[in-house]
C-alpha cells in the first residue's frame, strides 16, 4: 500500500527504502541498501496511553482490510476489518483491502489524529475516515463511504475478527492445564430499548451461525470479560489484557440484523469468532452507502452504578444432580449474574424470579439462588433434547416488573 | 473442506424462532477452502482514480445515512 502525510491540506507520498527497515539474517546481506520500496504493509501509530514517558502502540493497520487497536493495560487480541463481504455463505469470501493511507500529521499536543483509508475489492470501492483518540479506552470514529460496483450478498459493516477456543461452557473438550483460552468470551448487544444481550460465546463442533434482528441497536461487540490472570493461567499470552471492543453506530442505521459466526477450532491461533451489522437492504451494483460508528476499544468493564446484573460466567456440564446417576439427555447450564440491583437484593427476596426459555428442548430443573457473600444470583437450568437438536437457550432474571439482569443467550446442539 | 452448518435466527422481539430453511440454505453446503486465507484473486483494474477518491477524502464529508 502507498501511504500519504497531509500537511495543511496537501498530500505528499511518504517513500520507504530498505534502510527503514531492519533485516535480520541471511537478508541482512542479501536485501541491498537504500533500495526505494515500492510500498508498504501497513504501519502503526504510537501515543502515550500506558506512561506519559512512553510512546505505546495504540492501533496497526495491515493486511488486507484489518486493523486493531488498544486502550489503556491491554494487549493486541481481536481485530477489526474495515468491510466484509459474503462471510460464511455458500461461496467464497471477498475480501476487501486498504490500498492506500493518507495519515493527517496531528499537532504537537493533539488528542486525536485523522487517517484516511481507500478500500478496494471486486464488488466494491470505498472512503474512509478514522479519528483515532488514544486513551483509557481507545475509540476510533470510522465514517465509510462504499460505491458498489457488483451486487453484495452479505456486507458486514463493524466486522470483529476473534477467538474463542474454550471456557468453562466448554472446557470439557480439551485437555489443557489452562482454565480458559479466548480473546472474547461473549457477544455483547444493547438493543434500541436498553434491553442487553449477551449470547456467550462458543466452540461449536460444528459451523454455527446466529442472526439478531435489530433495529436501531444502540452498541454491540464482542467483550472479553475474565480479567484476572487466574481466569486463564497463561504467563505468555496474558488473555486477561485482551481488549474488549464495542461498535457503537453513529445516527440512523435502521433495521438489520447482528450476525455472528462460531467456526469450529482446535487451536488456539485461528481466529473463529466474526460479528458484524448486516443491513436489511442488499446492495445492488452503482448503489452507495454511507456508515458512521464510534469503536471502543478498552476493558470495557461495567461500573458498580450499572442497575442490571450481568453475566459474569456461564458453565456447563453433565444434567443431573451432582453425586446421583446421571439422567440421559439432559445438560447443565449454569448462569452466574453478578452486581447491579439485584446484587443488592437479600437471599431469600421473593420478588426475584428467573425467566427460561428454551427453542428445541425443555428446561427440566431451574434453581435460581444467591451465592453467600457475594453479590451472584446462581441460575442453574437442565435442558433436555432430542439428538442432533439445536436449541437456542435465553435466560434472564426478572422482579419488582423489570428485568433485573442481562438476558443470557446460548447455542447448544444436542449431541 | 465440506461442512454443515447450524443456523439460529433471533426475531425483533429476542426470542429465538424456528430455523427457516431459506436462512438454513444460506450456509448450508460446501464452504471455500481454507476460508481464513487471504485473497489472492485480481483486483478490478477500474478502481477509483486518485482524483475521485481525493475529492472523497478531502470534500465535506456529509451527514450519516447519504
Amino acid at each position: 500500500m502507498k501511504i500519504h502525510e497531509v500537511v495543511a491540506g496537501q498530500a505528499t507520498e511518504m517513500t520507504f527504502t530498505t534502510a527503514d527497515f531492519e533485516y535480520r539474517g541471511k537478508l541482512k546481506a542479501e536485501v541491498p541498501a537504500d533500495f526505494t520500496l515500492p510500498g508498504v504493509a501497513g504501519f502503526k501509530l504510537n501515543h502515550p496511553v500506558n506512561r506519559p514517558d512512553l510512546f505505546d502502540e495504540v492501533i496497526s493497520f495491515v493486511g488486507a482490510s484489518y486493523f486493531r487497536a488498544l486502550g489503556q493495560g491491554n494487549a493486541y487480541g481481536l481485530s477489526s476489518r474495515g468491510l466484509a463481504i459474503n462471510t460464511g455463505l455458500s461461496k467464497a469470501e471477498e475480501f476487501p483491502r486498504f490500498t492506500g493511507f493518507w495519515l493527517e500529521k496531528p499537532a504537537p499536543g493533539a488528542a486525536s489524529t485523522t487517517i484516511y483509508g481507500a478500500l478496494d475489492s471486486a464488488s466494491v470501492t470505498g472512503a474512509y475516515r478514522f479519528v483515532i483518540t488514544a486513551g483509557i479506552e481507545t475509540t476510533v470514529d470510522v465514517t465509510a463511504r462504499l460505491f458498489f460496483r457488483a451486487p453484495v450478498d452479505e456486507l458486514g459493516i463493524g466486522p470483529l475478527t476473534s477467538m474463542f477456543l474454550f471456557a468453562a461452557v466448554n472446557r470439557s473438550q480439551f485437555d489443557d492445564y489452562r482454565p480458559q483460552v479466548h480473546d472474547s468470551d461473549g457477544l455483547r448487544i444493547v438493543r434500541a430499548d436498553g434491553d442487553v444481550i449477551w449470547r456467550a460465546l462458543n466452540n461449536p463442533k460444528q459451523l454455527a451461525s446466529s442472526y439478531f434482528a435489530e433495529t436501531r441497536p444502540q452498541r454491540f461487540g464482542l467483550h472479553q470479560r475474565a480479567r484476572d490472570f487466574a481466569d486463564y493461567q497463561d504467563a505468555e499470552a496474558h488473555y486477561q489484557q485482551r481488549p474488549s471492543v464495542d461498535i457503537e453506530p453513529q445516527g440512523d442505521w435502521g433495521a438489520g440484523r447482528i450476525r455472528l459466526v462460531e467456526i469450529p477450532s482446535d487451536l488456539e491461533v485461528h481466529d473463529n469468532i466474526v460479528a458484524y451489522w448486516v443491513p436489511e437492504k442488499k446492495p445492488a451494483a452503482g448503489d452507495s452507502l454511507e456508515l458512521s460508528y464510534r469503536m471502543h476499544w478498552g476493558r470495557l468493564e461495567l461500573p458498580d452504578t450499572e442497575d442490571r446484573a450481568f453475566v459474569a460466567e456461564t458453565s456447563s456440564g453433565v444434567g443431573g444432580a451432582a453425586g446421583l446417576s446421571t439422567p440421559p439427555d439432559t445438560r447443565k447450564f449454569v448462569i452466574d449474574f453478578k452486581g447491579g440491583m439485584l446484587g443488592r437484593l437479600p437471599a431469600e427476596d421473593g420478588e426475584v424470579m428467573p425467566v427460561v426459555t428454551v427453542t428445541n428442548g425443555k428446561a427440566d430443573i431451574t434453581t435460581l439462588h444467591k451465592i453467600d457473600g457475594t453479590d451472584i444470583w446462581r441460575l442453574v437450568v437442565d435442558i433436555a433434547s432430542e439428538s442432533g437438536a439445536v436449541c437456542e437457550l435465553s435466560a434472564h432474571v426478572a422482579g419488582y416488573g423489570k428485568k433485573l439482569s442481562e438476558i443470557w443467550m446460548f447455542q447448544w446442539v444436542k449431541p | 473442506m465440506t461442512m454443515t452448518a447450524v443456523v439460529s435466527i433471533h426475531s425483533p422481539d429476542g426470542t429465538a424462532a424456528p430455523v427457516p430453511d431459506v436462512a438454513r440454505a444460506m450456509v448450508l453446503g460446501r464452504l471455500p477452502d481454507a476460508p481464513t486465507q487471504m485473497p489472492t484473486q485480481r483486483l478490478v483494474r477500474d478502481a477509483a482514480p486518485v482524483s475521485f477518491l481525493r475529492a472523497l477524502f478531502f470534500g465535506p464529508l456529509g451527514p450519516v445515512g447519504t
